[in-house]
C-alpha cells in the first residue's frame, strides 16, 4: 500500500472513531440509583493497575505496538519498545 | 531436575498474584466524607507477577552467528501502590515497581556486560489527582526509572470532565518522556551516551450505556525522536558469517486506538468484557489486538476470570533475519523478533477472592 493510500486510510479510521464516539454520547442516561451493578468489582473495563502495569510490561518487551491505554508508546525503559 | 522443569513449568504460566488493602471507614465523618483533614493511607495494593519465556530470535546471539539465538528470560516483578488520600478533593498513588530480568540481553550482549546476566530495574511513579469541581478533575503523573544501563524521566498533565451526571467521561493527556542511556555495541564497547524523547498525547471517553454496560474508547498519538534502536542488538549477515549493529531512524510516530466494553448480566452473576486495538506506526508496523473475558462467580465472594487474547502485528518494513551484505551501511536495519512479522495467542485464569472489608487476592 502506497504512503498516500495508507495516510487516507488512517484519516478515515479516526474519523470512523469519532462518530462512534459522538454516537454514543446519546445513549440514555443511567440514574444513580440504578447503577448498583456497574459498582461490581467485575465491571470496570480494565484491570486494577497493578495488572495493568505487569500486563504491560509483559506485551511491550514481546511486541511491537503499545499505546491507547494512557501511556505513551514508546520509552522510559531498556526494552526496546 | 524434576523440580527445576516443574517450577519452570509454573513460571511459564505467568504467575501473579496480588492483595489489596482498603482503609474501611469507621466514623460517621469518614464515611460521610467529611473525614480528617490530615493525609491518610486510603489503599495499599501488592502484586508480585513472574514471567517465562523460552524462545529463539536472530537478534540473540546466544546461538551461531547466523542466528536464531536463545531468547530465554525469567522476570520476576514485585510492586507496591500506595493511595494516599491528602484532603477531600486530592488524592495521591505512589507505585513502586522493581523488575528482576535473568539474562536480560538475551537480545545480545551475552557475558559482555552484567546486563547480559541479570538485570534490576527500579521505578517510582507518582500519580495526583486534583478534583476542581464535581465534573473536573486534573491529573499530574511524575515517573523515574533506572536500570543498568538506563534511566528515564517522565512527566504528565492530564484532564477529564464528567457529563450528564457522571455518565460520560472525556479526558485529555499528554506526557513527555526523557531517556538516556549507555551507547553499547554488540562487541561491548561503549561509545558514550544517547538520548531520546517521547512526546505523548492521549484522548479518552467512557460511556454508562445501560445500568448493566460501560464502554470506553481512547486514542493515543506518540512521537519519538533520538537513537531508538537498542544499540548492543545485532544483525546476521548473509552468509552467517558476521553480524552488524541495529540501526533505526531517528523519529517514530505511533498510533493507537482503543475499544474496551464491559457487559454484566445479572441473572448469571456474570460479566463478558471484550476490546480491541488497532495500533499502526511510521516503520510500517501495523497492529490488531483483540481480548475477551469472562468473569464468573462461583461463591459471593469468589469470582473466576477467564481470558484469550489474539495479537497480531505486521512487522517493520526494514526487519532483517539475513541482512545482504550488499546493503549499505546506512539504512535502517533489525532482526529483533519484537518487530517481526508474527501472531500470538494469550489464555488466561484468574481467581479473585472478596474478604471482609475492603481486602481481596487474587492469583
Amino acid at each position: 500500500m502506497s504512503d498516500r493510500a495508507r495516510a487516507a486510510l488512517h484519516t478515515l479510521l479516526l474519523w470512523l472513531f469519532l462518530a462512534l464516539l459522538s454516537a454514543t454520547s446519546a445513549c440514555a442516561i443511567v440514574p444513580q440509583n440504578r447503577r448498583q451493578y456497574l459498582a461490581d468489582p467485575t465491571m470496570p473495563a480494565q484491570d486494577d493497575a497493578l495488572e495493568r502495569r505487569a500486563a504491560r510490561k509483559f506485551h511491550t518487551i514481546r511486541e511491537g505496538a503499545a499505546g491507547a491505554d494512557g501511556k505513551p508508546a514508546g520509552g522510559g525503559c531498556g526494552c526496546g519498545n | 531436575m524434576r523440580a527445576t522443569r516443574l517450577a519452570r513449568l509454573l513460571l511459564c504460566l505467568g504467575v501473579s498474584t496480588a492483595a489489596v488493602c482498603h482503609a474501611e471507614p469507621s466514623s460517621d465523618a469518614a464515611i460521610l466524607g467529611q473525614g480528617s483533614q490530615s493525609a491518610r493511607i486510603d489503599e495499599f495494593r501488592l502484586r508480585l507477577s513472574s514471567f517465562y519465556q523460552d524462545g529463539h530470535g536472530y537478534q540473540s546471539k546466544a546461538g551461531t552467528l547466523a542466528g536464531p539465538g536463545s531468547e530465554r528470560a525469567l522476570i520476576i516483578q514485585p510492586q507496591m501502590l500506595v493511595g494516599i488520600r491528602q484532603s477531600a478533593r486530592i488524592h495521591h498513588e505512589v507505585v513502586i515497581p522493581i523488575d528482576i530480568v535473568s539474562a536480560a540481553s538475551a537480545n545480545a550482549l551475552d557475558v559482555i556486560s552484567h546486563a547480559s546476566a541479570v538485570n534490576e530495574a527500579i521505578g517510582v511513579e507518582l500519580t495526583s489527582r486534583f478534583d476542581l469541581t464535581d465534573d473536573d478533575q486534573l491529573t499530574s503523573n511524575l515517573i523515574w526509572h533506572e536500570e543498568e544501563p538506563f534511566g528515564s524521566g517522565s512527566f504528565g498533565l492530564g484532564y477529564s470532565h464528567a457529563m450528564a451526571d457522571d455518565n460520560a467521561v472525556l479526558g485529555i493527556s499528554g506526557q513527555a518522556t526523557f531517556d538516556r542511556f549507555d551507547y553499547l555495541q554488540p562487541n561491548g564497547d561503549r561509545h558514550g551516551r544517547r538520548n531520546r524523547t517521547a512526546l505523548n498525547g492521549n484522548l479518552n471517553f467512557s460511556q454508562l450505556l445501560s445500568p448493566t454496560t460501560v464502554f470506553e474508547a481512547s486514542y493515543g498519538l506518540t512521537f519519538q525522536q533520538g537513537t531508538l534502536e537498542t544499540s548492543y542488538n545485532s544483525v546476521p549477515i548473509e552468509g552467517g558469517t558476521s553480524r552488524t549493529g541495529e540501526l533505526f531512524p531517528h523519529s517514530r510516530t505511533r498510533h493507537a486506538a482503543q475499544a474496551r466494553v464491559a457487559q454484566h448480566l445479572p441473572e448469571s452473576h456474570t460479566t463478558l468484557r471484550a476490546a480491541y486495538r488497532y495500533y499502526t506506526d511510521t516503520f510500517q508496523l501495523s497492529a490488531h489486538t483483540t481480548e475477551f473475558e469472562l468473569h464468573q462467580y462461583l461463591f459471593p465472594r469468589l469470582i473466576a476470570r477467564g481470558s484469550f487474547r489474539y495479537y497480531t502485528q505486521s512487522g517493520v518494513d526494514f526487519f532483517s533475519s539475513a541482512l545482504p551484505a550488499s546493503e549499505s551501511s546506512l539504512r535502517p536495519r533489525t532482526a529483533d523478533s519484537d518487530l517481526a512479522p508474527f501472531h500470538a495467542q494469550e489464555y488466561g485464569l484468574k481467581l479473585l477472592w472478596l474478604a471482609r472489608g475492603q481486602s481481596s487476592l487474587d492469583i
